[in-house]
């Protein structure tokens, strides 16, 4: 009788051995970028079902596929279109009240103008300011109209390319929150859904040095339970006529913001404001961004030119400054 | 007489039942690969390579990455990608870091010890 009882004990830490939830972890591409999964999971089915989720937000939300609800309402010539996606009616919606909130420093109208611009393509150069003129009068985020099923954008050419890698972030969240996951790091390009721990602590991401490589980084966040994405004036520019052109349009001038700042980085509970803020602080500029963020209880950083760091007040997360050539101000 | 409840054998018994436990769950761990490139083409590892050993390995699918390992180091020595991200990204050699070619959907991470973060955002 005791062998028997034995042997069970023996077999339930077998058992609970071969359960306990292992890194898993991958690496694939889509939404244009690099997604890299670390999930601790029993199986990699999950790295499976996350990659799902953000090729369906990709499938529905990318402006150049044809049949996606964003490439049909920007060709429907101001005819109301349903869009086959909740997701994508529900990430418009959010983007248009941060728009909103932000007074149109976040701008998801703007599609016409990055269009034009051409950025990380061979055919990126300067557009004519006639046309600039043209395509920023029908960036209009505000004539956007959602009616139910129904989704009218008028002449806007909707563009949530600066919105959808947060917003995939969210979408994980639910999708892992299903398959009973608690600890996970998860990041679409450079915005980054720390969930839960590290077990053996806390997990670090590194801020990117924006005067460095893509594999510098300034500084150590230390994150659970929340997003960070960060926008910089070194992703995706070009150098025409020895002048170089980053991709962070100015909604008020077609132009790529000139403020002094290099970049912004967020960090939130919620992906998609992370990726949204990012932007609409990086475009108001040091002064205006930091006293919005205050305002508005959002921690950010921003990165000067001159190399100095200011953070927002009470900025509540674990920071850990690296590349000392850079100065904590304020 | 009675019986002990536990006689020394039973104590012998589960002692190596929980040392076989032990080293099952030791070696089911996944292993830290101490300086190797890992080349990945649209999310499948293609290759792995020691950073010790001076090499080249190229990727080729809709654009052409060529990446050199020297002196420990990773870089992008030629790519006919649009942005040349990958290129200007320079060498990378501590665990963890990567070159990603978004165009080509290649990318190189280094894995190992020692690594400072888990991800970078920006």
């Amino acid at each position: 009788m005791k062998k028997i009882a034995l042997f069970a004990f023996a077999g339930i830490v077998l058992l609970l051995a071969g359960c306990a939830p292992a890194a898993q972890s991958s690496e694939t591409f889509a939404m244009d970028t690099v997604i890299s999964q670390t999930v601790y999971a029993r199986d990699n089915s999950i790295l499976i079902q996350n990659y799902d989720t953000i090729r369906a937000l990709e499938d529905s939300m990318s402006k150049t596929l044809e049949g996606s609800d964003v490439f049909r309402l920007n060709h429907a010539g101001g005819q109301d279109v349903v869009f086959s996606s909740a997701q994508t009616a529900q990430a418009l919606t959010g983007c248009l009240e941060l728009a909103r909130q932000t007074g149109g420093a976040f701008n998801p109208a703007l599609g016409g103008v990055v269009d034009a611009w051409g950025f990380g393509t061979e055919n990126a150069s300067v557009p004519e300011q006639s046309q600039l003129e043209r395509l920023l009068a029908e960036a209009e985020y505000t004539q956007v109209r959602i009616d139910g099923d129904a989704v009218n954008a008028g002449k806007a050419q909707i563009d949530l390319g600066g919105a959808a890698k947060g917003y995939a972030l969210d979408a994980l969240k639910i999708t892992m929150d299903e398959a009973g996951v608690e600890n996970a790091l998860v990041a679409v390009g450079g915005s980054v859904y720390a969930r839960g721990g590290k077990p053996d602590g806390s997990w670090k991401v590194g801020v990117r040095d924006p005067l460095g490589s893509t594999a510098d980084f300034l500084a150590i966040l230390e994150l659970a339970d929340s997003c960070v994405s960060t926008s910089g004036s070194y992703e995706r520019g070009f150098t025409e006529g020895g002048v170089y052109y980053h991709h962070i349009i100015d909604p008020q001038t077609g132009y790529p913001v000139q403020n002094g700042l290099i970049s912004v980085s967020v960090v939130d509970e919620s992906g998609l404001k992370t990726d949204v803020y990012s932007t609409a602080l990086f475009v108001m500029g040091l002064e205006q961004g930091l006293e919005f963020a205050n305002s508005n209880s959002i921690d950010a950083l921003f990165i000067t030119e001159d190399k100095k760091i200011y953070m927002t007040d009470g900025f509540q997360y674990e920071f850990e400054l690296i590349n000392k050539d850079y100065q904590i101000e304020g | 007489m009675k019986d002990k409840l536990i006689k020394p054998s039973d104590i012998v018994f589960t002692a190596v039942i929980v040392a076989v436990c032990i080293l099952i769950w030791f070696f089911a761990l996944p292993k830290a690969q101490g300086g190797v490139a890992v080349f990945r083409l649209d999310g499948e590892i293609m290759a792995e390579l020691p950073l010790q050993e001076n090499a080249e390995y190229e990727m080729s699918a809709a654009y052409t990455n060529l990446f050199e390992i020297k002196d420990g180091c990773v870089r992008v020595a030629y790519t006919d990608c649009p942005n040349h991200q990958c290129e200007k990204t320079g060498a990378v050699s501590a665990a963890g870091a990567s070159i990603v070619c978004a165009p080509n959907r290649a990318s190189v991470t280094i894995e190992g010890e020692g690594g400072q973060v888990d991800a970078v955002t920006g």
